[in-house]
Order: C-alpha cells, then sequence, then structure tokens
C-alpha cells in the first residue's frame, strides 16, 4: 500500500473512532479546565472592576499584564510548579492512553470505556518501560546538539550570521533526531502492542531495524502528517487573525476556532497513530495476518 | 640661506603647533581647569599603554590646596580583593579564568618639576579596603592658590585587562577608558575622587585633552574629541587627537573597524562598526539626528562638532552601552528586526548622555539620578516622540511594549526597596538600575503630568543652560523647578529621592444603591409627622446613594484627581491632597455609579498599581470571559506539548 493511501486510510479510520477522538479531548479540557482556574480567577479579581480591563481588551494589555505579573509573582511561581506537576502527571496519563488508543484503532473498534481502560492497563507498564528507554535517546540527541554547537562555533567564528545560521541548522537537526526517535518509539508501542512483545529493548530495536529498512516510506509518511499539522496551524492563525476586536461574537468565534484546533490537533494524533499502525502492519503483514483471521486480537491479549 | 632655513624650521613649528593646538571652539565653553596632553604607545601584543601625561591643573575653587588626588581606576582590574571586582560578584571571573587582570603604574611623577614620586600614597575614602588601589594622595610642599596653576607629569604603564565592563581587549580588539592617571574634583572645600565601584560611574573637571597615540598602522582609531592629524612611520602610525571642554578621554582601536559618516546640523556622525552590524548604520545615524533635533529644541544645541557611535563587534558587547564625551559605545545585533528598538534605544541614550553627564557633568558617584535618570526621562521622551508612545522600545509579531511600561516594570517590582538619593555603591543589590534610572524617570514624568509639560520643558531647558559645563547638585535642580514652577516642591524630591515609600492609591470599595425613603419621625411645618405616609406607593426614593472610599495604600502623599461617571453619562472630578489614609465621597444622585477612578489619566506614574486606580460597579465579563478562553487554549497547548514524546 502506498504512503498517500495509508494516509487517506488513517484520515478515514479517524471517523470510525470518532467517541475516542471525543474522549481524549474531553480529558484534555477537563485537566486544563481545572489548571486554568487559579490563575484566571487572579487575573479576573485584579483586572475584571478595573478600567484596565477596557486597555486589555483592545489589545494594549502589555503593561497590564507585566504589572499583572509583578503583583501576582507568588501565585505565578506557584502556578508554574503546579502546570510542572500537572504536565508530568498529564504524561503519565498519555502513555496509558496510549496503549488504549492503539488497541482501539488496531481493533478497528469503536470507542468502549472497558475495553479502552482495559488495555491502556495491560500494556501500561511496557510502555512505561519504553518510555524510560527511550529517554537515553533523546538525551544522546542532546549531548550530540552539544557537541556540534562547538563545531559549529569553531566554523562560524565571530561572524553573526554564520552564527545565527549555524544556530538554526543544529536546532533543525535536533528538532530532526527528537522527532525521528518518537517516530522509531511509536513504532516500537505499535509492535509491541500488536505483536503483544514484552521485552522493551529488543522490540525497540527491530523498530530501529524496521524504520531505517523502511527510512523512506516512514519518513514521508512522518512528515506528510507533519505537513497536514502545519496546513491546519496555518490555517488557524489566519482565522485567528481576522479576530481582533474584543466583541462578544469574536470572543465565541475564538472560542471555536481555539477548540476546533484543539480538537483537529486530537485528530492529527490519531491520524499519525493510525497510519504507522497500517504502514507497520502493511510492511510487517505475513507476521501478522494469522493473529486477526483466527481470532479476537484482544482475547489474544488480554488474559 | 639662513633665512631660508630659519624660515623652513619656522614653518614646521608651525605646522607642529597648528597639529596640537587648533581650537575648536572660539571661547572656551567650561572653566578648563584640568587640562591634559597624553602621548601614549599602544602595545597589541602585551596588551599595554605605556606614556606621558602633563596635567595643567588650575585651582577654581577658593580654598588652598595641599594635596592632589587622583583616580588609577585600571587598578579596579587588579586582583580579586579591589572594591570593584568584589561589587562585580561573579561576572569578575571572566578576569580570573583568563588570567586578564588589568593594572596602571605610575613610573614616575613630577609637580612643577620637582619629584614627588616617593610621596604617591595609596587611599581608600569610601570603604577602607586596602586591596583597593584606584585612588592616589600626594602631599605638596607648598599648597596650590586659588586661581594658581600646577603642572603634574607622569610616566605611566597600563596593562589593559580582558574585555571587562567597557574597559580592556579581546583578541586584536581594543576598548580603552579610564587608562590614564585622572586628577579628582576639588569641591565644597574637598577632594572628591572616589574608588572605583562597580555600580559607580564618574566624575571629573572640564578640560583640553591633547592626546598622541601611537599603535600599529592597521589598526582603525575612534575617540574623544577630534583627529587632528596623523603621521605614519613605517609599520607604525601616531594619531593627534584634540578635545575642549570635555572632562574624559576614551578611545577604541580594531583593524576591522568600518566606519561610516554623515553630516547633520554641522556635526559629524561617525559611526564604528563591524562588517556585520552594516544594517545598523542606518538606524543608528537616524536615531542620532532625531536625537539632535530633540535635544536642540528641547533644551540646547548640541555644541561639539562631531559624536563618535561605535558599535562593538561579537563577543566584545562588554565595551557596549557607555557614554563618554564625545564618544559612546551602543549595540548592534545582525539581522534585528526594525520593530526591536534595541539599537535605537541604547543610541539615543546614550547619546543623550552627552547633555546629562558630558555637558552638565553632575557628580555620577554621588547623585547618579542626575544623569542616569534624568537621561532615561530623556530617553523616554524622544523615543516615545519617534516610534510611538505604545511601541517605542517592541513592536514585533503582535507585541508592543512601550518604554513607560518596560521602566515601571522595573520599579513596581521592588518600589521601596531603597531610595534614590545616596552614593551609588550603597545601594542594594540590583537597585541600582531602577532606583537611578527607572524610579527618577518615571518621577520627572510624573513631574511633568502634574506642572505641564510647557512648564517643564522650561524647566529643562533652565537647568541645562545654566549648568552647562558645570557640576550641578540635586538641591540645584530642585531649586529650578521651584523658581519656574514658582512652588515649593520640596516636599515631592524629599518624597520620592530622599525617602524609599512606595505610592499606591486604590478605590478600595464602591456601592451604589436606591436611597431609601424617609421613615420615622421628622419636624415638617413644626409639626411631628411620621413618615412614610400610609399607602406610600414605594419603598424605595428616586435618587441613588452612592459610596465611594478611597485609600492610600502607600506612604508617599500627592494630589490626586478623582473621577466618578454616572450611568446617565454624568461625571465629576474630584481632588484629594492624600494627606488622611482614605477619603469618603457620598452622592445623592438620580443615577447610578458606574465606575471611579483615582488618577484617571494615569499621572502619577510612579503609582505601583494602576489596576486598583478604577473600580466599576459591575465586573467587565468580556474580560473574564475572552482571558479564561485564551488561557484554556494556553493550558491545553501546554498540557499536549509535555506528551509530544510520550
Amino acid at each position: 500500500m502506498g504512503i498517500w493511501k495509508i494516509f487517506i486510510r488513517s484520515i478515514k479510520t479517524l471517523f470510525q473512532h470518532k467517541r475516542l477522538w471525543v474522549f481524549l479531548f474531553l480529558v484534555e479540557l477537563i485537566i486544563a479546565l481545572i489548571l486554568i482556574n487559579p490563575i484566571s480567577s487572579q487575573f479576573n479579581e485584579m483586572f475584571s472592576n478595573s478600567l484596565s480591563a477596557d486597555t486589555i481588551l483592545q489589545g494594549q494589555g502589555t503593561n497590564s499584564i507585566f504589572e499583572f505579573m509583578v503583583h501576582k509573582a507568588e501565585i505565578i511561581a506557584v502556578q508554574q510548579k503546579f502546570i510542572l506537576l500537572a504536565g508530568l502527571v498529564y504524561l503519565l496519563l498519555t502513555i496509558f492512553f496510549n496503549a488504549g488508543i492503539i488497541t482501539n484503532l488496531v481493533e478497528k473498534k469503536n470507542f468502549q470505556a472497558a475495553f479502552f481502560f482495559q488495555s491502556a492497563g495491560h500494556f501500561l507498564g511496557r510502555l512505561l518501560r519504553l518510555f524510560l528507554w527511550s529517554l537515553p535517546f533523546y538525551l544522546i540527541a542532546l549531548i550530540l546538539y552539544s557537541i556540534l554547537s562547538k563545531v559549529f562555533k569553531l566554523i562560524s567564528g565571530e561572524s553573526e550570521p554564520l552564527i545565527f545560521i549555524f544556530f538554526m541548522v543544529n536546532l533543525l537537526i535536533l528538532v530532526f533526531l527528537f522527532l525521528f526517535i518518537k517516530m522509531v518509539f511509536d513504532y516500537t508501542k505499535i509492535a509491541m502492542i500488536t505483536e503483544d512483545k514484552r521485552r522493551v529493548i529488543i522490540t525497540n530495536f527491530k523498530t530501529w531495524k524496521f524504520v531505517l529498512k523502511n527510512k523512506w516510506k516512514t519518513l514521508s509518511l512522518f512528515y506528510l502528517i507533519i505537513l497536514l499539522l502545519i496546513i491546519l496551524s496555518v490555517i488557524y492563525l489566519a482565522l485567528c487573525s481576522l479576530l481582533h476586536i474584543s466583541t462578544w461574537v469574536a470572543i465565541i468565534l475564538l472560542f471555536i476556532l481555539q477548540q476546533l484546533f484543539i480538537f483537529s490537533r486530537i485528530g492529527i494524533k490519531l491520524i499519525y497513530f493510525s497510519s504507522l499502525i497500517f504502514l507497520f502492519q502493511n510492511v510487517e503483514e505475513p507476521l501478522l495476518k494469522a493473529w486477526y483471521k483466527d481470532d479476537s486480537y484482544v482475547d489474544k491479549m488480554i488474559p | 640661506m639662513k633665512k631660508i632655513n630659519a624660515l623652513f624650521i619656522f614653518m614646521i613649528l608651525f605646522s607642529l603647533c597648528s597639529v596640537k593646538s587648533q581650537s575648536i571652539f572660539e571661547k572656551p565653553l567650561s572653566p578648563r581647569n584640568a587640562n591634559y596632553d597624553i602621548k601614549v604607545t599602544l602595545d597589541t601584543e602585551k596588551k599595554q599603554v605605556t606614556g606621558t601625561e602633563v596635567l595643567h591643573w588650575r585651582n577654581i575653587s577658593n580654598d588652598a590646596v595641599r594635596e592632589l588626588q587622583f583616580h588609577l581606576y585600571m587598578n579596579a582590574f587588579k586582583n580579586n580583593k579591589t572594591t570593584f571586582i568584589k561589587e562585580s560578584g561573579r561576572s569578575a571571573s571572566r578576569l580570573r579564568k583568563k588570567k586578564g587582570w588589568g593594572w596602571i603604574d605610575i613610573n614616575s611623577l613630577e609637580i612643577n618639576n620637582q619629584d614627588f614620586y616617593n610621596r604617591i600614597e595609596f587611599i581608600q575614602p569610601d570603604d577602607d579596603n586596602e586591596f583597593d588601589q584606584t585612588v592616589i594622595k600626594i602631599e605638596l610642599d607648598r599648597p596650590v592658590w586659588p586661581g594658581r596653576e600646577i603642572e603634574v607629569k607622569m610616566d605611566f604603564t597600563t596593562q589593559l585587562p580582558v574585555l571587562f565592563r567597557r574597559n580592556g581587549y579581546h583578541k586584536n580588539y581594543f576598548f580603552v577608558s579610564q587608562w590614564f592617571p585622572k586628577i579628582g574634583v576639588y569641591i565644597d572645600n574637598e577632594w572628591n575622587c572616589h574608588q572605583f565601584h562597580a555600580n559607580s560611574e564618574f566624575f571629573a573637571d572640564y578640560g583640553v585633552y591633547n592626546v598622541e597615540i601611537t599603535l600599529p598602522k592597521q589598526y582603525i582609531v575612534g575617540s574623544t574629541g577630534i583627529l587632528q592629524n596623523t603621521q605614519v612611520n613605517e609599520d607604525k602610525k601616531t594619531l593627534f587627537i584634540h578635545a575642549e571642554d570635555v572632562h574624559d578621554f576614551a578611545w577604541t582601536a580594531w583593524p576591522e573597524y568600518l566606519v561610516a559618516k554623515e553630516t547633520y546640523r554641522n556635526i559629524e556622525i561617525a559611526v564604528y562598526h563591524e562588517k556585520d552590524h552594516k544594517g545598523a548604520i542606518n538606524r543608528t545615524i537616524t536615531s542620532v539626528k532625531n536625537a539632535l533635533d530633540y535635544m536642540t529644541d528641547w533644551v540646547g544645541e548640541y555644541p561639539y562638532p562631531r559624536i563618535t557611535v561605535v558599535h562593538p563587534p561579537t563577543n566584545c558587547m562588554n565595551a557596549g552601552g557607555m557614554e563618554y564625551p564625545m564618544f559612546v559605545t551602543g549595540g548592534a545585533f545582525w539581522g534585528v528586526p526594525e520593530g526591536i528598538k534595541i539599537t535605537e534605544m541604547v543610541t539615543i541614550h546614550e547619546f543623550t548622555h552627552n547633555y546629562w553627564y558630558g555637558i552638565v557633568g553632575n557628580n555620577e558617584f554621588e547623585e547618579a539620578w542626575l544623569d542616569e535618570g534624568i537621561n532615561t526621562y530623556t530617553e523616554i521622551k524622544i523615543m516615545n516622540t519617534y516610534y510611538g508612545k505604545e511601541t517605542s522600545l517592541f513592536n514585533f509579531a503582535g507585541i508592543k511594549i512601550g518604554e513607560i511600561p518596560s521602566n515601571r516594570v522595573r520599579y513596581i517590582s521592588i518600589p521601596d526597596w531603597d531610595r534614590t538619593l545616596q552614593n551609588a555603591w550603597n545601594f542594594i543589590g540590583g537597585g541600582y538600575g531602577t532606583f537611578s534610572y527607572a524610579k527618577p524617570a518615571l518621577m520627572l514624568l510624573t513631574l511633568e503630568n502634574i506642572v505641564g509639560r510647557d512648564t517643564m520643558n522650561t524647566i529643562m531647558k533652565t537647568y541645562f543652560q545654566r549648568w552647562k559645563f558645570k557640576h550641578p547638585h540635586t538641591s540645584d535642580f530642585i531649586a529650578i523647578v521651584n523658581e519656574i514652577t514658582g512652588e515649593d516642591y520640596s516636599w515631592f524630591f524629599q518624597q520620592l529621592l530622599e525617602g524609599s515609600n512606595e505610592l499606591d492609591y486604590r478605590v478600595a470599595s464602591i456601592s451604589s444603591r436606591k436611597e431609601k425613603i424617609k421613615r420615622g419621625i421628622f419636624d415638617i411645618e413644626g409639626e411631628k409627622k411620621l413618615l412614610p405616609e400610609e399607602n406610600a406607593e414605594k419603598d424605595t426614593a428616586d435618587n441613588y446613594h452612592t459610596v465611594v472610599r478611597i485609600n492610600r495604600n502607600g506612604e508617599v502623599i500627592m494630589p490626586v484627581e478623582i473621577l466618578f461617571v454616572f450611568t446617565d453619562g454624568d461625571s465629576l472630578m474630584k481632588k484629594w491632597d492624600g494627606t488622611q489614609r482614605w477619603v469618603k465621597y457620598e452622592f445623592f444622585k438620580p443615577a447610578k455609579l458606574k465606575l471611579a477612578a483615582v488618577d484617571p489619566h494615569q499621572k502619577l506614574l510612579l503609582d505601583s498599581n494602576f489596576a486598583n486606580n478604577s473600580r466599576t460597579l459591575k465586573p467587565n465579563n468580556k474580560l473574564e470571559t475572552e482571558i479564561s478562553v485564551k488561557m484554556l487554549y494556553w493550558f491545553q497547548s501546554i498540557l499536549e506539548f509535555f506528551t509530544i514524546f510520550s
């Protein structure tokens, strides 16, 4: 199956998993709603009865934002820690959900909470180990980045344009490496779940082999999805730029637009996983055929 | 033949004299009581400046001066125990790491042709730090009587430090300031000659400088003054530089400098830059032109024929953002978008220092606000005029930042941590910038709002014209404010310069309710009547009873205006002297109160919290919703960010 076909099929798959899509969106929305409460209430307490509110609404609120940061510095500091903590918790939650997402997509089932959480729980330990195993790879990428920084510094000397250009090049290399590692580890997740593998390191090495063997396919599919994300972001930013005046209609439109964008991003995440699964299955079909023909994959998977 | 020889010798002598003494001004602009003839050689290998200095110092006080005091600023970089390095904290580790210490030695000293070398004594007038050798004292045999002049001859060697705080070298780049033995200022019946501190700048008398610098011929030199001649001798060249009515002399040398020049208002603007900073040339020249226009109209003409702006190259930014007479250093970076006004801000700030520090020569050690504060005020006014009040610092990617908010943030973060009027080295850590720059600048803007722009313009012009080429004190500035306004503003300056209190007015509470109808026994037309009468149609009157309480949270007392706006569009303004802790206003009007605002036009820019200056009866639901909507999106995005590599 070609990359384009996989991509289109993944988009179609997304609409077969609307409930999963909505579920993931709602979880994120609820956590974000809990998180914003302390800081938004402080902001509103400071400004909602003040004439500064009008200035902020007119888009000239830099002064007020600065003053908020100064006067509420302690609360902001607490909030930052709170966000960090919540972010880490959400990270764990996402690792947990990823297993549920992949099994749901593999199984081509409609979202059912029991099945979702059962499969998520089943693979949580493995995916956590996989996450920990991924960290040294990111670290190696960072070390490479710092080595390259030094090399580029030597090459660029004291030329500011060269310093800037090499910095950007190095940054792009780092982003590429990070995304590449992420992609490999996502294939590992898929391999572990679809093939019910328990040995994290061996499976990971196998997926490295798989990705490198099929580098053009894997990379082009990956960047096709990135392109989709970029296109969506550009459309979002263009529409946002039209909403300057803080009227009620504009605020409501902004809310709809932002939530649609978030919803779409979650959709792209599902498309991403779905397309990776399709590609993996497509290439590894002989191996997997038996799994799907006999009996339920889940029956095999969950004792 | 002899005649020809004599003529030839005369011509040579004349030409040499003319090299050294081509005057810039017809009449001296300043007292010119500290005049220097300096001849030095820059050793680019050893990073040393060696040479001789001849100082002609005239006693312009009414005292008989029995000793001389000199700054040896470069000794601040001598070791890790000097006052400057100790005060600099960790930033000075650069000197240690690169073993790039700097120092200055006087090798010989003659006063009126008499050897005084053994009389040199290091003193530490500020902190008794025995390791600090930045000030010397020389006791004289005979006093210098008022109006009399002495000649001091010195041989000296200056070892430049690795580039640190606008001094030193980086590879073949040299920035040379505070590099020669410099006499202190005899003022108020004593020597004013402070040690070099991390947070202090300088104070010196005006004079004429004739400086000869010999260095490898490939070096491009920028400096205070006017280059009058260059003599090339094999691989070396000697520059003859002349400056009048200045109180310092600094220079820079680098073979790779490019120089862009333009003449405006008969003033040559020279921009020294590296090849990567070509994009900053026009921005720099335009900034200087704008500043020249503004300052000429506002306070008076820039008297010198030249201004040199140096943009230090990459890795030499330690030399950036500093002022010297006729010579300033800015800051330019490759590829900085037009909307980011860093080059403009620094250039304008440093250039206008030539007015406040250069021409009006206050004591930067003791009253730094007189130059840094007034100069920041000047910078804000110029930047706001030419680049817009809301966008004067930053107008890029949809973000707009003006000069006033940025200075306010600096101030309101620590409004009561310290006071402005004190020695520069005594400020609380990080306080020098806030209380010498931001707070006095905001104070002057507040004063302008109180006295009116025209009056303030007259104040500034009078201050400049009266104190140019002199050494004013804070009291001289206040005296001019009082003179021009015809009122005593001591209360204003006492609180804001000498005091460390905070200014904060707040609308503490507002209420506006229907007035109750009369109930009970009332004496009406000599009879006791019970109100309300039976069958009264309603329980409330037509009027609203409005109560507003204003609090003064801070200790600073300022008269302030309070605006009340009612729902029928009616509004009224009250004035409160602010002397009490709080004040209550009551109104009985047919309309409900919409809002109350203390200092509605934000005249008091030192008010540490503008948000609490006003209060509306109804909350702004629109803002609450918009902020919640936006925050929700940001937090959702943050959460997603955390999971990218899950």
